[in-house]
């Protein structure tokens, strides 16, 4: 008998009543400190706008966070908004994770951006999300070596070498010279492409110009012997910090590890000297999205509108230090004479928007082996670029 | 319970439940082939508008399944910018409005933009307050949304067949117990309450489920004149069910037979102790070592799993075409891995039983000093150690060229050939692994008995042969599944791998984990990560079996 209540209980328990009110819009971010700061303090003003919205920030790790998405969202269990970098934009697009915002969004509101920032979020002919900040690569150098940053390669491999026979212990420039990423500026400099064409998946990275790219940051290597061997990012931030080393190519993250402030500079990356091109870095930007899961993508997409407004914009740069992707926030006198904002944003005229495509993961580890192999060991950059892309096609097989 | 005599409200009370839970059951999953028959005719009818083979107009002339449809079209010219779309909105009763943005100021533009944010807003398929459903369906840009009326099953012929079910049991058990010897009438019970549970639900999940499918797949067909239709997410969803439904009864009997079994059993306060625990390693271990194993059948691509069966396995085993010297071979990074093995115990080993003896002499004076630091290695986190050690690599600013420039040799570049790339992840991992060793070993000496040696002396034993034919054999029973432990921890060395070399140069210093690891994080393929780890998975399961019985011939050797 006694079984039998406890299997009522059990069945009552089942049907316990679920009580809500109002609406409740979750937000997935990666940010820390100042950034975390400055985007709950917009997300206040926001609910203090919408009385009948709350909104509940939720910081997940950045490295855990595409994983934990791609589970959640199409379970249901996912946030209504997330904020993440958009090189993993067509894999999630192309999941269904995503809700394009073609519908609300309009030209005025385009218009407040960038149109930099906005392109990468462009998949297929359709927009998914709206720009927060962009990150990208530029010259940092170092005040007490150089007077004037260079404007071509030619200035910059000229002024590190006479900086190193002065002084032997100063290193001209370094970077993460394995890294694909970091290696962009000078692949597109010379005028190659990760990609053949926009929308095929076929690469050009064995191109004339990609072995260029691969040939002239060697010669910096082996024969100028201005580029350190073994720059490990641990590396690079301690030579700099020690007045040893006069270039960095780095990008804005890169302030947080500097000390001194009044004793570096940045500026945008220098004209290639054999080729007359500018060196463009890869741009990421660092977008808010809509899930295609939320139930209220109504409300959540004027959190959107609300929080890439010019004003949290300004509050965003001010408080957490972002690049933002608004123009408004530059053309502010306090801003425009910053000189940091200022570099970054000149560069962004400058750069080549990191593809969203998915083909676009298994392109990093096997070229970052080829430029290893092709910059530190001396492998042939034909060699070396044909066996990653080689590899890649037996990868995606 | 008394012996004489088998009560009878227990078991007439067991089979009403029986009947009336299974019955909730049954209605529970009634109602689930409904809503489901409802919701996927509602997508089927979504699609059709959507990919153009019915019209709006006749889906909502057609007397019947769709109670609303319409479809909004999204047209490619934005303006200034291309990816902002303009949107077009047809429906039965409203006439259409072409290329122009939506103005939500104006009433009919915003009641379409209302009916396309709800069909946004609901996951594909949703149920509606009058048991119908709504599918919001996109592709090409264009939305299409259809508010399908309830389909309805029939339940009351399920419950005679039911009732008469139930009886049927009760009457079985009741002429079986009048047969058997009291004290059985468990057994029998549970045979009885199964057999009637499973007739039921067959008879009823396969009758709800056909009924209710040829129902809504007439209606469909008939509303959009002959076009063939198929019912893959029905027929998956309810096989599912009916198969859980069909199998539950017969695991509830099984267990039910475990039990009243055991409950002669010696062993039963055994199980009952030893139960949480399996509950725990079959959610913690097996659970995730099963779907691991799936996964090494599959490739998932852009949100969607597909079956390939060895697919994975014969593209590893393949090497993907490399020459077996490659170094992205599986083959060679096999070698390499159990050559990282040998050469890392043989020196963890080596090392930590010489120093073991050192410490192991009572008139070396501060020992314990000597003892603790020797095992500080052990208790920095190995992470830390690693990047500490890649940091003494550096060709120009490590502590190791530094050290050799001092006996005037040229700067070692560590990291760029295979060998001294390897060396460099074998000094590191030594440091990480010795003291494991010596400590195993320095507890061992110390349970050696000092008489044997004292007798050995006595009978003229040299110190090589004391070490060869007293401390090697009874240091045995300790090292050897120390070592065997130790090698399956360094094939799987990820952090000292990944960390210090971290595959360089060519990825010809990666082990299998790091491979593996590669495949999963950095290229995303889930499935291919899987399959290597499977084989690791093997190569340590026939490593471990054959130690084991080596281990066993040596015990037998010394016991």
């Amino acid at each position: 008998m006694r079984a039998l209540w406890l299997a009522l209980a059990l069945l009552a328990g089942c049907a316990a009543p679920e009580a809500t009110d109002g609406t409740e819009l979750v937000l997935w971010h990666a940010y820390r400190g100042a950034e975390r700061d400055a985007l709950s303090a917009a997300a206040r003003d926001f609910e203090a706008r919408t009385p009948d919205v709350r909104v509940r920030l939720v910081a997940v790790p950045y490295d855990a966070f595409p994983d934990k998405l791609s589970v959640a969202v199409p379970r249901g269990h996912g946030p209504d908004l997330f904020i993440f970098a958009h090189d993993r934009l067509g894999d999630w697009a192309a999941s269904g994770l995503l809700e394009p915002v073609g519908f609300w969004a309009d030209e005025p509101l385009v218009d407040r951006f960038y149109l930099e920032t906005v392109q990468p979020l462009v998949f297929r002919g359709e927009l998914y999300g709206l720009p927060l900040a962009f990150k990208t690569l530029a010259l940092f150098y170092d005040k007490t070596l150089v007077e004037t940053p260079p404007a071509t390669t030619d200035d910059l491999v000229a002024t590190a070498k006479r900086l190193r026979a002065q002084r032997p212990d100063v290193w001209g420039v370094a970077w993460d010279a394995d890294s694909l990423y970091f290696h962009a500026p000078w692949l597109h400099g010379f005028g190659g492409a990760v990609y053949a064409a926009p929308e095929a998946d076929e690469l050009a990275l064995t191109s004339p110009e990609a072995q260029a790219s691969a040939a002239f940051v060697r010669r910096l290597l082996v024969d100028d012997r201005i580029f350190p061997e073994e720059a490990t990012p641990a590396l690079i931030t301690s030579l700099f910090n020690q007045h040893r080393l006069a270039f960095v190519v780095n990008g804005p993250w890169f302030r947080g590890e500097l000390v001194g402030n009044d004793r570096w500079a940045v500026a945008p990356l220098p004209i290639v000297s054999e080729t007359g091109r500018p060196a463009a870095p890869f741009l990421g930007t660092e977008a808010l999205y809509l899930s295609a899961r939320s139930s209220e993508k109504r409300k959540a997409f004027e959190l959107m509108r609300f929080l890439t407004s010019d004003d949290a914009a300004r509050r965003r740069f001010r408080e957490g230090g972002q690049l933002v992707a608004n123009r408004a926030v530059y053309e502010d006198a306090a801003v425009a004479a910053d000189p940091f904002a200022r570099a970054f944003r000149e560069q962004l005229a400058r750069t080549v928007s990191l593809s969203n495509r998915p083909h676009m993961r298994g392109v990093w580890t096997p070229m970052e082996t080829a430029l290893s192999n092709a910059i530190v060991h001396g492998v042939p950059p034909a060699t070396a670029l044909g066996e990653a892309v080689d590899r890649i096609r037996r990868a995606g097989r | 319970m008394r012996d004489e005599r088998p009560g009878f409200v227990a078991p007439v009370l067991a089979v009403l439940l029986a009947v009336v839970l299974g019955g909730a059951a049954f209605d529970r999953f009634a109602a689930h082939v409904t809503g489901e028959v409802t919701a996927w005719r509602a997508e089927v009818l979504a699609l059709a508008l959507v990919e153009g083979r019915a019209p709006v107009a006749r889906l909502a002339a057609s007397d019947g399944p769709a109670a609303r449809a319409s479809l909004v079209a999204q047209d490619g010219t934005g303006g200034k910018y291309a990816f902002l779309r303009r949107y077009r909105y047809t429906d039965a009763s409203e006439a259409e409005r072409v290329g122009r943005r939506l103005d939500p100021a104006d009433a009919a533009d915003k009641a379409v933009a209302d009916a396309y944010v709800a069909a946004l807003t609901a996951p594909a398929v949703v149920p509606l307050a009058d048991g119908g459903a709504r599918a919001a369906v996109r592709r090409e840009g264009a939305t299409a949304v259809v508010d399908a009326r309830p389909v309805s099953v029939p339940t009351a012929p399920f419950w005679m067949v039911r009732a008469v079910v139930g009886a049927l049991a009760l009457a079985a058990w009741w002429l079986l117990l009048r047969r058997t010897k009291p004290g059985r009438w468990q057994a029998v019970l549970g045979a009885g309450f199964a057999a009637s549970l499973l007739l039921t639900a067959l008879l009823y999940s396969l009758g709800a489920v056909a009924f209710a499918a040829e129902g809504a797949v007439a209606a469909t067909r008939a509303a959009l004149d002959g076009q063939p239709l198929s019912a893959p997410a029905l027929a998956r969803g309810g096989g599912v069910a009916l198969a859980a439904l069909t199998v539950l009864p017969l695991v509830l009997v099984g267990v039910a037979g475990w039990i009243s079994r055991s409950r002669r059993s010696p062993h039963r306060a055994a199980y009952t102790y030893v139960g949480p625990a399996l509950v725990g390693l079959g959610v913690l271990v097996l659970a995730p070592f099963l779907f691991g194993l799936a996964l090494a059948f599959t490739r998932a691509s852009q949100g969607h799993v597909e079956w390939v069966g060895l697919q994975n396995f014969a593209r590893i085993l393949s090497s993907e075409g490399y020459g077996i010297t490659h170094p992205l071979s599986f083959y060679f990074t096999l070698v390499v891995t159990v050559l990282w093995t040998a050469i890392n115990i043989a020196l963890h080993a080596g090392i930590g039983l010489g120093l073991a003896l050192l410490l192991n002499r009572p008139t070396l004076p501060f020992k314990g000093v000597y003892r603790m630091l020797l095992i500080v290695p052990w208790a920095v986190p190995s992470y830390i150690t690693a990047l500490v050690w890649k940091g003494m690599f550096n060709k120009q600013y490590g502590l190791v060229n530094n050290v050799l420039g001092l006996a005037g040799i040229e700067p070692i570049g560590w990291f760029s050939q295979f060998w001294t790339s390897f060396t460099a992840n074998v000094v590191t991992n030594t440091w990480l692994g010795f003291p494991f060793m010596m400590v195993v070993c320095l507890g061992a000496l110390q349970s050696i008995p000092k008489e044997l040696y004292e007798a050995a002396e006595v009978d003229g034993a040299s110190r090589w042969h004391r070490f060869r034919h007293i401390t090697l054999p009874l240091l045995q029973p300790a090292l050897l599944p120390a070592i065997i432990l130790g090698s399956i921890w360094t094939f799987n060395m990820f952090n000292i791998v990944y960390l210090v070399s971290g595959g360089q140069p060519g990825n010809s210093t990666d082990i299998l984990i790091t491979e593996a690891y590669r495949w999963a994080f950095e290229q995303g393929q889930y499935g291919y990560a899987a399959a290597y780890s499977v084989l690791i998975f093997l190569i340590l399961l026939s490593y471990s079996l054959l130690t084991q019985r080596v281990a066993k011939k040596a015990e037998g050797a010394y016991a």
